[in-house]
């Protein structure tokens, strides 16, 4: 057997590992795996002391070596060979170091290359595309070095972990990448399902929303029948409670009289002082019984909903109310003074309008002062309305009254002659006709009532 | 003259386990027969068992290349002077060249001090021998030999069981005085 055919033949030994090699490599799914590989068979394919073996792309620098059957991963460290592996880099061609060569290398005689054992060193920087590279230093103990064959295994051991290296960190990239894609779908999850839960709080909100808003309008729609049948009701009975009010009123004015009529056919046929003296008393007491009596019948009438229209007449009205308290002023020595200054009719209820001045003319007369007092009653127009206006110079009001004196029963005093309805009715009777009272009153100079009806 | 001093038992008298176990070693050693290294246990189904598991754990499984384990199995025969395993081992060693090599002449049992041949190799075929010719003159520079190839200490361990293997292979053949298999010979 010549050389050639021997040392083709004995390679095919190598080749056999080196196949499992680069099945194993191939296989390999992390860096590690594929360190384990390379201490496994480098050893039945190359005699090699120390390996090591750098791959360099634009973001990462990983160095293996292998020594003794221990091997070691770096990433992106820089070492104390890196500094000499950067320079055989750029040569770009092998280099081989002798023992003395590593003696004279300072980088090289601080590392492990400086091992006694260690006869020669090979540096093969290998150049592939994308910017990628790597660099192969074998160190041997055997003094007959390496042959061409040896170098061709070195070149293919370094192709192959350049490729699975850029295979793993790629793979890495994609891996890390795939994470981030997982971790924000997981929080695209979490989040909708945040949402789909909001989403089925609303619903429950809204289903319950829409119950209530139907218990709410089913309420209302018993409240809206109660009020109005409550309305109804209570209408019903004020008109009721109006009716026997008016009718009671009405029902009591005629035994009063009868009383009255009684009381003076007792006078006439007695001649007793005392007893005239009572009968007097009784005459008077029912005549303020009856004045609170037609009161009465007036605010019942005020409620009532009825109300005659047709032109007033105010000088017939004033008149009639003048001879009506004739007596009580000559009594008091009032001055009774009257201005009508209407230039066309009025219309309005002409019972209501006698009612409202009959009752400001008695106020005057009942708080009337000892002083040359007066009644002035000024009628005129302005503005579509009806103005009156009744003046005194009487007691006139104290300014703490003054607020309560449209109230129902107010009286000034427990020595009021009056019986605390007439200025009620008085306002009841005005509302009634859509209008408006109002009153300056100065105590000790007298009150002046001025009413607008339209 | 008889084939064995242990009872041959040919595959179609083997019980059912026996068989079992026969197909088993010529499915996982690639080969179309029985061995009569197998045979002669025939008749203890149970050593059979154990030892034939032994040499599939020893010799078949591992991260040494199966071809070094021949090698180191041929020479350390040849070394004890068990011709059954020495020729048996040495033809495994020399058909597995085959698949290396095209040329007839090509023995790689012949060529193991080449250069072109890792030391690794020829330094696990040395210290292995060793150690199973005298197990007692091993020593840690063995050891730290092997280390030194690139041999880890589970590699080691892998290595040394081989010469345990031998001596137990070569042990049975030479006091079973089993003969040479005939197809071994027909490849001889």
């Amino acid at each position: 057997m010549d050389q050639i055919t021997f040392i083709e033949k004995s390679l095919r030994l190598r080749y056999e590992v080196f196949s499992r090699f680069a099945t194993e490599v191939n296989r390999a799914e992390t860096i590690e795996a594929a360190g384990v590989a390379i201490a496994s068979n480098l050893k039945f394919i190359l005699d090699t002391y120390i390996f090591r073996f750098t791959y360099i792309n634009e973001q990462n620098r990983l160095t293996y070596e292998l020594f003794r059957a221990a091997h070691t991963w770096k990433t992106n460290q820089i070492d104390m060979v890196t500094p000499f592996e950067m320079r055989c880099q750029h040569t770009e061609i092998p280099l081989k170091f002798t023992k003395s060569d590593i003696a004279d290398n300072p980088i090289l005689n601080d590392s492990i290359f400086a091992n006694e054992k260690v006869i020669l060193l090979f540096v093969l920087p290998l150049q592939f595309t994308n910017n990628q590279q790597s660099v192969i230093m074998i160190a041997s103990k055997n003094p007959v070095g390496y042959h061409e064959v040896d170098f061709r295994f070195v070149k293919l051991i370094g192709e192959l972990l350049t490729t699975k290296i850029s295979q793993l960190l790629l793979m890495e990239k994609i891996g890390s990448k795939n994470k981030e894609l997982e971790s924000a779908y997981a929080d695209i999850s979490v989040r909708n399902s945040e949402i789909v839960l909001q989403q089925k709080k609303l619903l429950q909100q809204s289903l319950e929303l829409r119950k209530a808003n139907f218990e709410i309008k089913a309420l209302n729609t018993g409240l809206e029948k109660t009020v109005e049948e409550r309305t109804k009701s209570l209408k019903e009975a004020n008109h009721e409670l109006n009716t026997l009010f008016y009718r009671t009123s009405h029902d009591f004015l005629r035994p009063l009289r009868s009383i009255v009529g009684l009381t003076n056919l007792a006078a006439i046929n007695t001649s007793d002082e005392q007893n005239l003296q009572i009968f007097s008393h009784i005459n008077k007491s029912v005549n303020e019984l009856e004045k609170m009596l037609v009161k009465l019948q007036m605010i019942s009438f005020a409620e009532q909903e009825v109300s005659v229209r047709s032109e007033i007449n105010f000088p017939d009205i004033i008149e009639s109310l003048y001879t009506k308290f004739k007596v009580e002023l000559k009594k008091k020595e009032m001055d009774f003074k009257r201005e009508i200054h209407l230039k066309s009719p009025f219309y309005a209820d002409p019972y209501l309008i006698t009612v409202i001045l009959e009752n400001l003319i008695e106020n005057a007369i009942n708080f009337s002062q000892n002083r040359q007092s007066f009644i002035k009653i000024v009628i005129s127009e302005s503005k579509k309305s009806c103005c009156i206006k009744v003046t005194d110079n009487g007691q006139g009001i104290k300014k703490e009254f003054q607020p309560k004196i449209f109230d129902m029963y107010f009286r000034g005093n427990e020595s009021s002659a009056g019986n605390g309805l007439g200025l009620y009715v008085i306002k009841k009777l005005v509302q009634k006709q859509k209008g408006e009272i109002s009153f300056k009153s100065s105590l000790g100079k007298g009150s002046e009532f001025q009413i607008r009806i339209p | 003259m008889l084939n064995s001093r242990f009872r041959i038992v040919e595959y179609p008298e083997a019980n059912q386990e026996v068989k079992s176990i026969y197909d088993d070693t010529m499915k996982q050693m690639g080969i179309p027969f029985v061995l009569n290294w197998f045979k002669c246990q025939g008749s203890n189904p149970i050593l059979l068992k154990g030892n034939w598991e032994k040499l599939r754990s020893t010799m078949l499984i591992g991260k040494i290349p199966f071809i070094l384990k021949q090698l180191i199995i041929y020479n350390i025969s040849q070394k004890k002077g068990c011709n059954y395993c020495t020729h048996a081992h040495g033809i495994m060693a020399d058909s597995l060249s085959k698949t290396l090599c095209d040329d007839e002449g090509f023995k790689v049992t012949e060529s193991m001090q080449s250069d072109y041949i890792p030391a690794s190799y020829k330094a696990a075929i040395r210290i292995v021998t060793k150690c199973a010719l005298r197990p007692l003159s091993t020593t840690e520079e063995d050891f730290e030999e092997l280390r030194e190839e690139g041999f880890s200490e589970h590699d080691i361990q892998e290595l040394m069981a081989l010469a345990d293997l031998t001596n137990m292979l070569n042990t049975i053949a030479d006091i079973s005085g089993i003969k040479i298999d005939n197809e071994l010979m027909e490849t001889k």
